[in-house]
């Protein structure tokens, strides 16, 4: 059975990364996963016997992410402005695009985002992503749907179909 | 996919590449968790967390070098530093392509077959999502499933490449040139399984200078870094060893004695390199930027020997 240690020296720096994409800030996923990881390490013992501990400590920074997101909702300012970017060459729009994108999806509902992390950062099927969400696959589908919808409408009309190719 | 989904897919793995690994995460994890129990186990649970904080560098080092600063070519049994193979198998290998070849590059194992002129395949590992792939035009991108998962396949225009994360969280990448079609591409990358592809050394050594690592090894050069330094996949501030045709050597420096031969030394104040001609059409260039001293670079460079699977390498 793998030690919390040895578990956390190889995997933490995913689950950073993880924890980043779900709320956009480097020292809030650390805050959370410092948290996720101090109650995973009083009861490593079960749970790394019980599933893989990396399933389980994803599925906590989640709950972590949703639970704090509701928590500090209040103070939170959303993103409603995405800086200009004014012509240039093709690299460099491409840069834009995803500066464009990475804005807008801290603009989308918490559950909406973490779906799309899920999705296009994990490759999750939809039914995985559903039971760490805790709905139905249906609901994933419907929350994916209606959060590409909002990028699209509000990604910039003047970029390319070839800048958002990336 | 379509060109948002693209787009996201793509944001946020750039954006995750930007999160450089935790410091102290164990040691401050362990910390917080302390603080939501009683005081009584507080000393203990530090001095643990410190033990770990010092045994894991020193358990993931792939090898302990020779410790000695002194090496003595006679004495010494000729070494190959143990590598980490790599981790996965294929089931077959593509008609034309050759033989599967692991390689260790940047401190990692990969596999590559190179099937001549504009034919090749490569695999990498990755532990996390890796960036996407670099193209000179958008490439066109589509979901595929490999083995029950989801994968991205990009098809640019000189060659295509294949994401998909494996069940145990690990993400495999194969890349080829376009004569590959994507047919043969997704059933290659459905027919890698864990297993083990060594790495095989192109050098035996009789020592290797102590604090260094490998960091390279192909077929035609195998290069060490010192152990404080980060991996990478070039020859810069590195011990390297290259197997080079002797037509394509020219030899600078001063005669001195390498063992039983005579090789060249040139050195100036940032690298020495040392061309040792072994008699076959071959020339060894051992070239140092880790500071090693003449006589350990000397020593160091008569302690080696091609193994059968070294080949010469152009350019």
């Amino acid at each position: 059975m793998i030690s919390f240690d040895e578990f956390v020296t190889a995997r933490g720096p995913a689950m950073l990364r993880f924890g980043y994409l779900m709320c956009g800030d480097r020292h809030l996923a650390e805050d959370i996963l410092q948290e996720v990881l101090a109650k995973v390490y009083r009861r490593w013992g079960r749970i790394a016997r019980a599933e893989p501990p990396e399933a389980y400590v994803r599925r906590a920074i989640l709950h972590q992410y949703l639970s704090w997101r509701r928590r500090r909702a209040s103070t939170e300012a959303v993103v409603a402005e995405v800086p200009e970017h004014p012509d240039r060459g093709l690299m460099a729009d491409q840069v834009a695009a995803r500066d464009e994108m990475w804005a807008l999806l801290g603009t989308l509902p918490r559950v909406q985002r973490a779906v799309l992390v899920l999705r296009y950062y994990l490759d999750l099927p939809d039914p995985e992503i559903a039971d760490l969400v805790g709905c139905a696959p249906a609901t994933v589908r419907v929350h994916a749907f209606r959060a590409l919808g909002a990028l699209r409408a509000r990604l910039s009309t003047h970029l390319t179909a070839e800048d958002r190719s990336g | 996919m379509d060109d948002i989904e693209h787009l996201v897919r793509v944001t946020l793995t750039d954006r995750a590449a930007e999160v450089g690994a935790p410091a102290d995460l164990v040691r401050r994890a362990r910390g917080r968790a302390r603080q939501g129990r009683r005081r009584t186990q507080a000393v203990g649970v530090a001095v643990a967390a410190a033990a770990v904080l010092l045994a894991v560098p020193m358990a993931a080092r792939l090898w302990s070098p020779v410790e000695t600063s002194t090496v003595d070519t006679a004495a010494a049994p000729a070494v190959e530093p143990p590598v980490p193979p790599f981790p996965f198998a294929p089931g077959f290998s593509p008609p034309g392509y050759g033989e599967p070849i692991a390689e260790l590059s940047a401190g990692v194992p990969g596999l590559r077959y190179d099937g001549g002129p504009e034919r090749w395949l490569t695999v990498a590992v990755f532990a996390d999502r890796p960036a996407p792939p670099r193209w000179d035009a958008a490439p066109k991108s589509y979901g595929v499933t490999v083995r029950e998962r989801k994968g991205a396949l990009e098809l640019g225009r000189t060659g295509s490449a294949l994401t998909w994360q494996v069940a145990d969280g690990r993400w495999l990448r194969v890349e080829a040139d376009r004569g590959l079609t994507r047919e043969a591409l997704i059933g290659f990358a459905a027919g890698l399984t864990p297993g083990a592809v060594p790495v095989l050394w192109p050098f035996t050594f009789a020592a290797v200078p102590p604090g260094l690592v490998p960091d390279v090894v192909t077929r035609a050069a195998v290069a060490f870094r010192p152990a404080g330094a980060a991996p990478s996949h070039g020859f810069a501030g590195k011990l390297t060893v290259l197997l080079s045709e002797t037509a394509e050597v020219s030899p600078s420096g001063r005669a001195v004695a390498v063992g039983a031969r005579t090789g060249r030394l040139a050195t100036s104040p940032r690298s020495s390199v040392l061309s040792v001609d072994l008699g076959d059409g071959r020339t060894l260039v051992v070239q140092s930027e880790t500071g090693l001293g003449e006589a350990g670079l000397v020593a160091f460079a008569a302690g080696i020997d091609p193994t059968p699977d070294a080949v010469v390498g152009h350019g």
